[in-house]
């Protein structure tokens, strides 16, 4: 990277940054946050060193080792028109900024541009590594309003869309709403672990998915049963006097958009099983109410068919303060593509 | 085609029938039974709207071929009076496209109608290819990815109120000037809502239109609501819309009268669903899901851009009000 400070190296991460990754991590975000939990070595460990699919951190570091910015993310195997493909979700954004907010002059072959900040020639070298590559197809994320604006005028991000949440109470009716009793004729399960029925469960929906990440075991038993930093609650369906699981959920209560609530992170359920749904939502309810939650929310795409089945089952719609930003790096798919066919829950993001 | 040989300038008396012509080549070509657009009508969309005109075109020696114009409305920003500009009918011609003409035309209209003591945010639902180019040259960002709200069949939850009644009036008059002065204060930012906007937008556009007018009024008389709904094919074939509401937002007492009839209204025309647009940002979203509205996606997405960077798209997002008579979709 030319233009830099000779002691400041844009790169990958090597083994051994994750202890100035996690510094630098917990300086950017506790500033300005009375709620801030630092984050751990080992949650770090579980989130990017032992996600299936692999790492994707671009570091700027000081000569003495020194994390001052970071733009990395989580990639996901994922179903994409058929084929397997790789998506990843931009997290943890960052520059310290006692140096990576400080502005560059271009050099070599990109003189003339426009002076740049640290932070975003980091972004500009994983784009470069991971998207422009052809490694993943597609990166995707909730930015705070910063990384927004940064990401659309330098990296490329396109709206998806201005994202909403469903929720429900937890007691008493919705008005407006008549939803439909428990699912009959299917029993639920509460296991601690899945098992691999779940990968017969995500072959039969993934017939109905145009772009989604793989929700198979390998990726459910990574993002939720060796998470780390939360607790999530499974539940699956089978049919009665059947093994092989109809739907599963998961749950955990959470903060979402700046409220306290039960959060529905997890669903894969074949469209045709609308009793399956019912007895998991129907779980996930009484769940709510048991762990002392007002409400229930999950957030699903207004073109997935479950946006509607959810507002039928006595579901309101609202907005949150999220903005969901994406980039095709390869295709020729634009946001208005993956706002119709790209199917995501909440539990795609790390916001739960 | 150089483009040198183009010159852009506002609208002069006697451009309309060259704007018509460019009109239909543009949107009405191939598209056989595409409403040809009036004269009439133009004049009333462009030229009698009591909060201005906003119309720049693009010449090629004495002919029109293109145009970038909005139709202004005055609006309540925090308090003050500002004006929006909603983008419409921004068109190329087909053979004189490839030239940045496009962008030739609107950057002068912005440098003529854009700014802070002007009109304060641009806004609209462009077509994709509109949008491609402004998001790319002319700084439009996403409000927000539009969602409808709507009933099918279009029966009420709620029994209508005793005590209030809902009369259809052909023009609102002094009483959405009463209404105004109650409502307003409550927005952050919205169109003003008054007899001259409404009066304009709903009582003198051209009959093919068929807006309903209805005012909800108190036992004593005094308007406690107002309500324009329109049979259109608005994201189905046939539906009814409620084009505008102006009602307190503590008065579900006339929301449900006003809904109660616009409910009968979509019966009465054989319509088999109601719809409407309201930000999610306003209590209207959440209270039509009470009344048994479900909230679907849509193709739209209001874009806006502002000339004050203090409404950039998360402020527009979370305080400004509109519905779709703050469009031209219906």
């Amino acid at each position: 990277m030319s233009g830099l400070p000779d002691e400041i190296t844009v790169r990958e991460y090597r083994p051994g940054d994750e202890g100035s990754i996690v510094e630098c991590f917990n300086r950017v975000f506790a500033a300005g946050n009375p709620s801030f939990v630092p984050r751990t070595l080992e949650a770090w460990r579980w989130e990017f060193e032992r996600n299936p699919a692999g790492r994707r951190i671009a570091l700027a570091v000081r000569g003495s080792g020194d994390v001052v910015a970071q733009f990395c993310a989580l990639p996901a195997r994922a179903l994409f028109e058929g084929r397997g493909v790789t998506f990843h979700q931009a997290v943890d954004s960052m520059a310290d900024p006692r140096h990576g907010r400080s502005l560059f002059p271009r050099e070599g072959r990109e003189k003339g541009r426009r002076p740049t900040s640290l932070f975003v020639r980091t972004a500009e070298f994983f784009v470069e590594r991971w998207g422009l590559s052809g490694s993943d197809l597609f990166g995707y994320g909730f930015p705070i309003p910063i990384a927004h604006r940064i990401g659309r005028e330098h990296l490329g991000y396109e709206v998806i869309r201005t994202q909403l949440l469903l929720w429900r109470p937890v007691e008493g009716a919705t008005p407006g709403r008549s939803p439909s009793p428990p699912g009959a004729g299917v029993v639920l399960e509460e296991p601690d672990r899945l098992d691999a029925r779940v990968d017969a469960l995500w072959e039969r929906c993934a017939g109905a998915f145009r772009a989604s990440l793989v929700r198979d075991l390998p990726y459910l038993r990574w993002r939720y049963e060796e998470n780390r930093s939360f607790r999530y609650r499974w539940a699956v369906v089978r049919a009665a006097g059947g093994e092989a699981l109809l739907g599963l959920a998961a749950y955990r209560r959470g903060t979402f958009s700046d409220r306290d609530q039960g959060l529905l992170v997890e669903w894969l359920v074949p469209r045709a099983e609308p009793e399956a749904a019912r007895a998991l939502l129907g779980w996930a309810i009484r769940r709510a109410g048991e762990e002392g939650a007002d409400r229930l929310a999950a957030v699903l795409p207004d073109s997935s068919p479950w946006f509607l089945f959810f507002q039928r089952e006595g579901f309101l719609v609202e907005r949150t303060k999220y903005v969901l930003v994406g980039r095709n790096y390869i295709g020729r798919e634009d946001a208005g593509w993956f706002r119709k066919h790209w199917e995501y829950t909440l539990g795609d993001f790390d916001l739960a | 085609m150089s483009a040198d040989t183009y010159a852009t300038r506002p609208y002069r008396p006697g451009d309309e029938a060259g704007i018509l012509s460019l009109f239909d080549r543009v949107f009405a070509a191939g598209r056989p039974g595409f409403p040809a657009r009036t004269e009439a009508e133009w004049r009333w969309r462009f030229l009698e709207n009591p909060a201005g005109t906003r119309v720049w075109v693009g010449l090629r020696g004495e002919e029109i071929v293109s145009q970038y114009a909005s139709i202004p409305v005055r609006v309540l920003l925090e308090g003050r009076s500002a004006t929006f500009g909603q983008i419409v009918d921004s068109m190329v011609d087909p053979a004189h496209r490839g030239g940045r003409l496009f962008v030739r035309t609107a950057e002068p209209f912005f440098d003529a109608f854009g700014g802070p003591d002007r009109d304060v945010v641009m806004y609209g639902y462009p077509v994709p290819i509109a949008w491609r180019i402004g998001a790319a040259l002319l700084r439009y960002e996403i409000v927000r990815t539009e969602t409808v709200l709507f009933r099918e069949p279009p029966e009420p939850v709620s029994p209508a109120p005793p005590g209030l009644l809902v009369e259809e009036v052909r023009r609102f008059g002094p009483e959405a000037d009463a209404l105004w002065a109650r409502v307003g204060p409550e927005f952050a930012a919205a169109t003003v809502r008054d007899s001259l906007h409404l009066d304009w937008r709903y009582a003198a556009a051209p009959p093919s239109f068929r807006y309903r007018l209805a005012l909800a009024r108190g036992g004593g008389g005094e308007p406690r609501g107002l309500a324009v709904f329109r049979r259109a094919p608005f994201l189905a074939a046939d539906a009814g819309v409620l084009c505008d509401w102006l009602v307190p937002s503590a008065d579900g007492e006339a929301a449900r009268a006003l809904l109660a009839w616009a409910s009968a209204r979509a019966r009465e025309e054989g319509v088999p669903v109601l719809g409407a647009v309201f930000p999610d940002s306003s209590p209207w979203f959440g209270w039509f899901q009470r009344e048994g509205f479900l909230v679907a996606p849509t193709d739209y997405y209001m874009v806006g851009r502002p000339f004050d960077a203090r409404y950039d798209m998360d402020w527009l997002r979370r305080r400004w009000f509109y519905t779709l008579g703050d469009t031209d979709l219906v």
